[in-house]
């Protein structure tokens, strides 16, 4: 909520910023596409995200590249990425010949990811791996190529939540990370015309970028300003050189000065703070309260427009005054300088960049343990031969309920037919014209990938110090919960623990009327074994994993355990071995929630979730509305942290 | 094609670079998999190790490129020219360079293990089989950039020949083994899936890199990035005679590798870490004993001592730890603590 009010706020002038920010961005992707990897574009399909791509595409066109944009559809076959035998041409000529992918098709262009949010990672393994090799690896059917490509990434991230977002490998290779969707298409300039810069200066500055150089003392600032910044990755640096230099080499400078710094660092390094700069904020910690650094960024950016605004207009050698400018404050710079003065002028322009809204998503995700070896995917994700989304095919026989894939089979065995005629004649076999033989070792069976099932798992506390009522709040919202589950066909199972057991009173099922049956006898009162109640939730969560669903827990308890693993009663006991097994727990990496019941907060629901990497709610009060919309929001938030 | 940065231009990751000294000085202890931090020099350090491994002897017309001293019956190829001496008669050999074979993820199952030549068939109808990556790979490293997304029936391929170091392939009538001895070298990030097991236990030394956090050495690293890029022809030249010493070092090791003692007290200790730590099966024993004792030939030394063992317990071993439920820290920082409990430091 706060956020978009946030947004809102943002001023005209630092809308016009950005929208120009993004304009420069557009310019230094024509310049040097390879060596600044690309941008990834946050922006939901729509006139300004067009208007950006459209400004891309001319500017591109005056920089003379004829198609710049190719497109990479989302579920892309590796044979039309990274290229194959071109079957046809190969049996036509009697030579191999390979197919180029669309991955050799982009050299010197860019590779437009539409939906980059939802690629799956192995496709961005292999897109990434051209791209920091400078060529493609071929090794397939039979050819074993490398292609030079040196293509640049636009990936069109459509994320909504801060969940989803383009995959971290594309994040660390992209110079620039832009988020169009603060802006409105009323704050836009009336034309982009005015910022085309002319065909001479783009070539100008593509032939010389290379040629730039950069002083030691603007790497010391360099590194020093990107760890006030908290930004610690090696290539995010390397990419800020780059660009200061494509900035130099656009003002046909031959050496960056510490104004391309900034700018540099303000398009490269800013979006990717991860916390304010000391300067601007007393205390290291990373701020938890979302209002007062908001504060803290917008200033800069409505009050006091002291750092240099990134100049759009085409660097124009006529124009002496700006020249003049720039020269003044070069040699200003190289008298007052030393490497701290600079560093701190460098910050200063750097911490107005910071993306205003940055800093309160940033103590959303803090709340979250990052769970462990999670991709940035929605569930998991099942390589299977029998249902889901084709995955390209592989040798094998269609057996098991594997199927056949017949058009691969086909394109396998064709090649070998002369070699096969020629063997069936030597042996005195003779074959008609027109068949095609087919051997066991052509057949192909088809690959699926599946998205798994989810299994939401409950584990209520139906202990005397748990009141009675929190029972009837979580078997109400079980029931919500269910008819949602229901709707997306994902399964639900309920663990109740209360005396010395705990006991799974729904076993995984996708049946309302099954778990509102199992849900009305739910018996309440004794004491509260969570030790057994983590354990043996965890234990059938890890079987209903090699099941092939994803399962995620939700604990519904006040966190005080009092009967220990061996069922004696006894707090401390108790509630350090339900500490042990929080902590064997957290070694699963699977999503948890855990709702404290609790009348007051307590510290010591608080660290158990801490320990098992659990999200942690507070719901003393909710009703069973408010609990199932909190737990589908919170599984949301966990599940694609990584 | 664009060149590799030189080895010992690397900035840091010690711990890496040793992991991969030990791989290139014996590899019989099977490999080195680098996980961790993206932008570390995962790639960069792997590709740069082919620039310092001594040349290899070879049989001259063997496309696997066999060692001439190798026993009769592993190769085909060098069983028919063997054939083909007179008695008393030798093979004649070439130098080669040890090859480091990358292999990329989108790669199909018939280029990893070979297949028949599509162009022969085609044209003249002949039946040839064309070696695959795992052939090219034969007595050199075998690089896996990504290995934990690498498709599940290609792990399934490389942990078959990895074990028997023999590569079988049938295919339109033809049958051809040869040999396929190669070191895996994989590199990954572990938050994107974890490694199978059996593939886990392939790798001898497993290394975790992190980003350098200490600001000179940041600088360092992008300022040599930054020379390499504008001028690699200079930047080599001067890094050349680093890895020169490397690789002489690595040589000088390798020749004195066979003449490491390990006496009983030492090995009694190799023993006495592993069970303490419970490592699965003998392959951890084995890994740490021979990786000390190449790691003692690398230094120059002809005894392996307790500092040697120290030093390389942790990437021998990490890997090899079962998750202990009652204890969530790092499976180094296991190894390390049973270390110190172990051998304690001697106060002098």
């Amino acid at each position: 909520m706060e956020n978009q009010e946030n947004t809102q706020e943002i001023s005209r002038s630092a809308k016009l910023e950005t929208w120009l920010r993004a304009l420069q961005v557009a310019q230094l992707l024509v310049i040097n596409p390879h060596g600044l990897g690309g941008v990834i574009l946050r922006a939901r399909s729509g006139p300004v995200r067009d208007r950006w791509l459209a400004y891309l595409n001319t500017v591109a066109q005056l920089g003379g590249m004829r198609m710049p944009l190719r497109k990479m559809p989302l579920g892309i076959s590796d044979e039309n990425l990274i290229g194959g035998i071109d079957l046809d041409q190969t049996l036509r000529t009697g030579k191999a010949v390979l197919r180029q992918g669309l991955l050799a098709q982009c050299d010197r262009h860019l590779l437009l990811m539409p939906m980059a949010e939802r690629i799956e990672v192995s496709t961005v393994a292999k897109v990434v791996s051209a791209l920091d090799n400078g060529y493609i690896s071929i090794e397939r059917d039979g050819q074993s190529r490398k292609i030079e490509s040196h293509f640049g990434i636009v990936a069109l991230d459509e994320g909504i939540e801060d969940d989803e977002q383009a995959n971290e490998k594309i994040r660390q290779r992209t110079a620039f990370l832009l988020n169009l969707d603060i802006l409105g298409w009323r704050g836009l300039p009336e034309t982009d015309d005015d910022f085309l810069p002319d065909t001479q200066s783009i070539e100008y500055a593509r032939a010389n970028f290379a040629e730039v150089t950069v002083s030691e003392d603007s790497l010391n600032a360099l590194v020093g300003v990107a760890e006030q910044l908290g930004v610690t990755s090696i290539r995010a640096l390397s990419l800020a050189i780059q660009t200061a230099k494509c900035l130099a080499a656009c003002d046909r400078e031959d050496q960056v000065t510490s104004m391309h710094l900034q700018r540099a660092i303000a398009l490269v390094l800013s979006p990717r703070a991860t916390r304010m700069p000391q300067s601007a904020l007393p205390e290291e910690e990373i701020p938890t309260e979302s209002d007062e650094p908001v504060e803290n960024v917008q200033d800069p950016l409505d009050q006091e427009p002291s750092p240099p605004p990134p100049e759009m207009s085409p660097p124009d050698p006529t124009d002496h005054q700006n020249q003049e400018e720039e020269q003044e404050d070069q040699e200003q710079e190289t008298e007052a300088q030393n490497p701290q003065a600079l560093e701190d002028e460098i910050l200063e322009a750097a911490q107005a960049a910071i993306p205003a809204d940055l800093l309160s998503r940033l103590a959303d995700l803090a709340q979250i343990k990052t769970p462990k070896g999670m991709g940035g995917k929605t569930g998991a994700v099942k390589v299977g031969r029998l249902r889901g989304r084709p995955l390209g095919n592989m040798p094998g026989m269609p057996e098991g309920g594997k199927t056949l894939s017949i058009i691969d089979t086909l394109s396998a065995a064709v090649p070998w037919q002369g070699v096969r005629r020629a063997e069936m004649k030597a042996t005195g076999k003779s074959i008609s014209l027109g068949k095609i033989i087919i051997r066991k070792e052509d057949f192909r069976i088809k690959r699926y990938q599946e998205r798994t099932q989810t299994l939401t798992m409950f584990i209520v506390d139906a202990s005397g110090s748990s009141a009675m009522h929190r029972l009837a709040e979580a078997k109400g919202a079980v029931e919500l919960l269910l008819a949602e589950c229901y709707v997306r066909r994902d399964q639900v199972a309920v663990m109740s623990f209360r005396g010395s057991t705990a006991e799974l009173v729904l076993a995984p099922t996708r049946s309302l009327v099954r778990a509102k049956r199992a849900l009305i006898g739910l018996p309440g009162g004794g004491g509260t074994p969570l030790a057994r109640a983590i354990d043996e939730s965890f234990e059938i969560a890890s079987a209903s994993m090699r099941k092939g669903l994803t399962p995620a827990l939700v604990f519904l308890t006040d966190g005080r355990a009092n009967i220990a693993k061996d069922g004696s009663p006894g707090r401390p006991k108790a509630m350090a071995d339900a500490q042990q097994s929080a902590r064997s727990a957290s070694l699963h990496s699977f999503k948890s929630l855990w709702i404290d019941t609790s009348p007051q907060a307590r510290d010591e629901g608080k660290a158990m979730a801490a320990l098992m990497g659990s999200m942690y709610l507070q719901l003393p009060n909710a009703g069973a509305n408010e609990v199932s919309q909190a737990i589908m929001h919170g599984l949301k938030k966990t599940r694609t942290l990584g | 094609m664009a060149r590799n940065y030189p080895f010992s231009a690397i900035v840091g990751q010690e711990d890496m670079k040793l992991a991969i000294l030990i791989a290139a000085l014996d590899s019989s202890i099977g490999g080195v998999l680098v996980m961790g931090d993206r932008g570390t020099g995962k790639s960069t350090a792997v590709r740069a190790l082919a620039a310092l491994l001594p040349e290899m002897n070879t049989v001259q017309d063997c496309v696997y490129a066999c060692d001439p001293n190798a026993a009769t019956g592993t190769c085909p190829v060098c069983d028919e020219l063997r054939g083909k001496l007179k008695i008393g008669g030798r093979l004649k050999t070439i130098k080669k360079p040890v090859p480091v074979v990358d292999l990329p993820l989108g790669a199909t199952e018939d280029r990893v293990i070979g297949a028949l030549d599509i162009e022969k068939a085609l044209s003249s109808g002949e039946k040839a089989y064309e070696p695959g990556l795992l052939a090219k790979a034969h007595r050199g490293f075998l690089y896996i950039d990504e290995v934990n997304l690498l498709e599940d029936h290609l792990v399934d391929l490389l942990i078959d020949v990895a074990a028997s170091g023999l590569n079988v392939v049938e295919r339109e009538g033809l049958s051809v083994r040869h040999p396929a001895k190669f070191v895996l070298v994989g590199s990954g990030n572990p938050e994107e899936g974890e490694l199978r097991p059996q593939l886990l236990d392939r790798f001898g030394l497993a290394v975790e890199v992190k980003t350098p956090q200490e600001s000179k050495s940041r600088v360092e690293i992008i300022k040599r990035r930054d020379e390499f890029e504008r001028n690699p022809t200079k930047f080599m030249e001067v890094w050349e005679k680093e890895d020169e010493l490397i690789r002489q070092q690595i040589q000088a090791g390798k020749k004195k590798l066979p003449a490491i003692k390990v006496d009983d007290a030492m090995l009694e200790k190799v023993t006495q870490l592993c069970s303490y730590l419970g490592t699965d099966g003998l392959r951890g024993e084995l890994t740490l004993l021979r990786a000390a004792r190449a790691y003692a030939a690398l230094c120059g030394k002809n005894h392996v001592t307790i500092e040697h063992l120290k030093k390389i317990a942790v990437p021998a071993l990490q890997h090899r730890l079962r998750r202990n439920p009652l204890d969530d820290s790092s499976s180094a920082v296991r190894v390390r603590r049973a270390l110190e409990e172990l051998f304690p430091e001697k106060s002098k």
